[in-house]
């Protein structure tokens, strides 16, 4: 087995489409940081530490879960990097190891941008534990897994307008649809977020997420909806071989 | 026949451990559960042990007053271990009550509740004036108004913290049985005559002055949460916290961009890419963490204000003090006090989610307190000193002039000089300093509400006579030397 998807995350790391997407991230962290960084001076009247963990925790999981849609689904392709439908029609790698391979290569990207903003929450996670940061890793991985599957599921279709909607579509429908129900289903990912930095307690939603019992039943589920997602796009990516084959 | 002894003795035991005996108590706020509202008051707790050795714990929870939706509260521990057969008096002794919070008393005995006592309250009686006579005597006191007399001559009922002794208006002792009194007592007694001056033998009746003969009852009203009038935010404000500001931040994530942008725009392809890219995401991560950590010890606030009661003549000292605390994340307090502490409490606190304890351990002399967010708490206790602060007083017709010398180890700073109810600013006294200073009468002031430093040192109560001059002000720097904090 070639480790291809190796090399697709190099190019990743190295072009410069991506690398415009980071910093602009980084350059809103920066912003958000001069602006909600506290006071040194203790005005005990309008003395107030935002909670930063809170703040950037959400963004990293709306950035992140994002990116990891966008990227899976083809829509942010590095230079070098190839459509799924292009590896499929001109490559001689099987079907399930092009889309293990896009899968794990996303899933890298992911780890590398843990890793770089790491020191970054860090400093504002005084909030909390520094284990507080490695759940909050855990749980965006977790939560980036369906849409990984919906994003590469995306990819298999031709028409690109289409293939942008159904990203979105995905994408806004596990962030907005939680919001729809009078209180969060557990099911959706922003939930276990919510649960981890303490939203109730600073943004006075209704948070239902248990984690000992919850957890395993999502991670069921995403892996399901990733392997369900996975499935479709082998069937379209064999029939597309098959044309090809023809 | 030996046989026979033996045989009781099993019966004996056996008996005790089939029945065990449970301890009796006996719960008096004030002796003979007879105390003022707006006073300090002693707390007695009688235990009898009729069965084997027995360690309790006793809890007196003691409220501060409910406001929006959280409240506080003070609960005084002491571990007491009571020989079979044997009796213990512990005494505590208790801030002025929130008539609307009764005080609570607990007492466990291995993690199990044996017994809960809330001390009720009778509106009636705990206003009006309330007069201790030690001695068999009754003396004729020219009283005309209702009045509780209280008549004493067994000392074991009486309290060993002469802090205690504030809740009688005034206390009348017959000579005969001042000379039976323990030492310890009389030097209670002697010092709550100090510093109050409501204490005259009886053969002194006619020195009693008609203030104190003419108490009125207290008015029922809601109370304020501190000593001091008005919860005395002031010192908090304007302190500097140790983490970094955000300007130093920006540039240190400014910097760390934009090593990423260099390394992935130059280095990435280098040789030592990766080890170059390991070093500095574990170099930036120790840096992050120090600043987290800046932010867990540093962040918070405290500071001290105290009013020190002072007899000119003995040095003898009380110093009610006020320490304001803030934080702005939720933490764990605990600390250890001097034991001249001799009183700690949870004094106010601003709205909150959750109910707020404040644990004294009286026998370690330690302290427990959970705080939150960006609140304010204020701990108030009282402390006994000898404070070498001599203050020479005269009186003209048109001025005070005061000579103070400060040889106490601390700065005296705003310092008010009061006399009756008037009031005048008399500045700082550093230690080691000697001051002349001249106080015109004309410039005396009635506390009023636009005078901001008047109003921030504004009494509860008359707690001493209106004759005696006193300092009170800010020591400022020493809550150290009352507490030590370990964050």
């Amino acid at each position: 087995m070639r480790f291809w998807w190796l090399t697709e995350f190099k190019f990743k790391i190295n072009d410069r489409k991506y690398m415009k997407t980071e910093f602009t991230y980084f350059f809103i962290l920066l912003l958000l940081a001069l602006i909600l960084w506290p006071s040194k001076t203790l005005d005990v009247n309008k003395y107030y530490i935002p909670d930063l963990f809170l703040i950037f925790s959400l963004s990293h999981f709306f950035f992140i879960t994002y990116l990891s849609s966008l990227i899976s689904s083809g829509n942010l392709l590095a230079e070098k990097e190839f459509k799924t439908l292009s590896l499929v029609r001109y490559s001689d790698f099987s079907i399930v190891n092009i889309l293990l391979g896009r899968f794990l290569s996303t899933l890298l990207y992911i780890l590398y941008l843990f890793i770089i903003l790491f020191p970054f929450n860090l400093i504002i996670s005084f909030t909390g534990s520094t284990n507080k940061i490695l759940i909050l890793y855990l749980l965006i991985l977790i939560d980036s897994i369906p849409l990984i599957g919906l994003g590469l599921l995306w990819s298999t279709l031709i028409n690109p307008a289409l293939n942008w909607f159904s990203h979105w579509i995905s994408y806004l429908a596990f962030i907005i649809i939680p919001f729809i129900f009078p209180s969060t289903f557990f099911f959706f990912p922003l939930n276990n977020i919510l649960w981890l930095v303490g939203a109730e307690n600073v943004l006075y939603v209704s948070v239902n997420f248990n984690p000992s019992k919850h957890l395993p039943v999502i991670i069921l589920f995403y892996l399901l909806i990733f392997l369900i997602s996975i499935l479709i796009a082998q069937k379209r990516l064999k029939y597309y071989r098959g044309e090809k084959n023809k | 026949m030996k046989k026979i002894i033996l045989l009781i003795f099993i019966l004996i035991f056996l008996t005790s451990i089939s029945y065990p005996q449970e301890p009796s108590f006996n719960i008096s706020l004030g002796i003979n559960s007879e105390w003022k509202l707006e006073r300090f008051s002693p707390l007695f707790i009688e235990i009898y042990n009729p069965g084997n050795r027995l360690t309790l714990k006793i809890e007196v929870i003691y409220n501060q007053g409910l406001r929006y939706a959280g409240y506080c509260e003070t609960i005084y521990q002491e571990n007491v271990e009571i020989p079979p057969l044997a009796t213990k008096k512990i005494e505590f002794l208790i801030p002025p009550i929130d008539f609307r919070y009764p005080l609570r008393v607990r007492i466990w005995h291995n993690n199990k509740l044996l017994r809960e006592e809330k001390i009720e309250i009778s509106f009636e009686k705990i206003v009006l004036p309330l007069i201790l006579i030690l001695g068999k005597n009754i003396p004729q006191l020219p009283i005309s108004q209702k009045a509780r007399i209280l008549r004493i001559y067994d000392e074991r009922l009486l309290p060993l913290n002469y802090k205690a002794y504030d809740t009688y208006d005034l206390v009348l002792i017959d000579k005969d049985f001042w000379k039976t009194l323990p030492q310890n007592l009389k030097n209670s007694i002697t010092m709550y005559k100090i510093l109050t001056g409501r204490v005259y033998f009886m053969d002194e009746i006619k020195k009693i002055s008609l203030e104190l003969l003419k108490i009125p009852p207290v008015s029922i009203t809601i109370p304020h949460n501190t000593i001091l009038y008005n919860p005395d935010i002031s010192l908090l404000q304007g302190q500097k916290f140790l983490y970094p500001d955000r300007f130093t931040i920006v540039i240190a994530l400014f910097v760390y961009f934009l090593f990423l942008f260099v390394w992935k725009r130059y280095l990435l392809r280098k040789r030592f890419s990766f080890i170059i890219f390991s070093i500095f995401i574990l170099l930036s991560s120790v840096f992050g963490f120090q600043i987290k950590n800046y932010f867990e010890k540093d962040a918070l606030a405290i500071s001290e204000k105290s009013i020190i009661y002072l007899d000119p003549e003995t040095f003898v000292a009380e110093n009610y003090f006020n320490l304001s605390i803030f934080s702005p994340f939720k933490r764990n307090l605990s600390f250890n006090y001097s034991p001249n502490i001799f009183l700690l409490y949870n004094a106010y606190y601003q709205p909150q989610k959750g109910k707020i304890s404040l644990i004294i351990d009286r026998k370690e002399n330690n302290g427990k307190i959970t705080i939150e967010r960006n609140r304010v708490y204020f701990l108030e206790g009282l402390s006994f000193h000898f404070l070498p602060i001599n203050i020479e007083f005269r009186e003209l017709s048109d001025r005070f002039i005061l000579n103070i010398e400060n040889d106490a180890n601390f700065d005296l700073k705003d310092l008010i000089l009061k006399s009756g109810n008037a009031e005048n600013y008399i500045g700082s006294i550093m230690r080691g300093e000697r001051k002349s200073i001249v106080v015109w009468k004309s410039g005396l002031k009635e506390p009023s509400l636009l005078n901001e430093i008047l109003k921030n040192y504004r009494f509860k109560t008359p707690l001493i006579s209106q004759k005696k001059i006193l300092l009170w002000g800010k020591n400022k720097g020493t809550y150290k030397s009352f507490l030590t904090l370990n964050i």
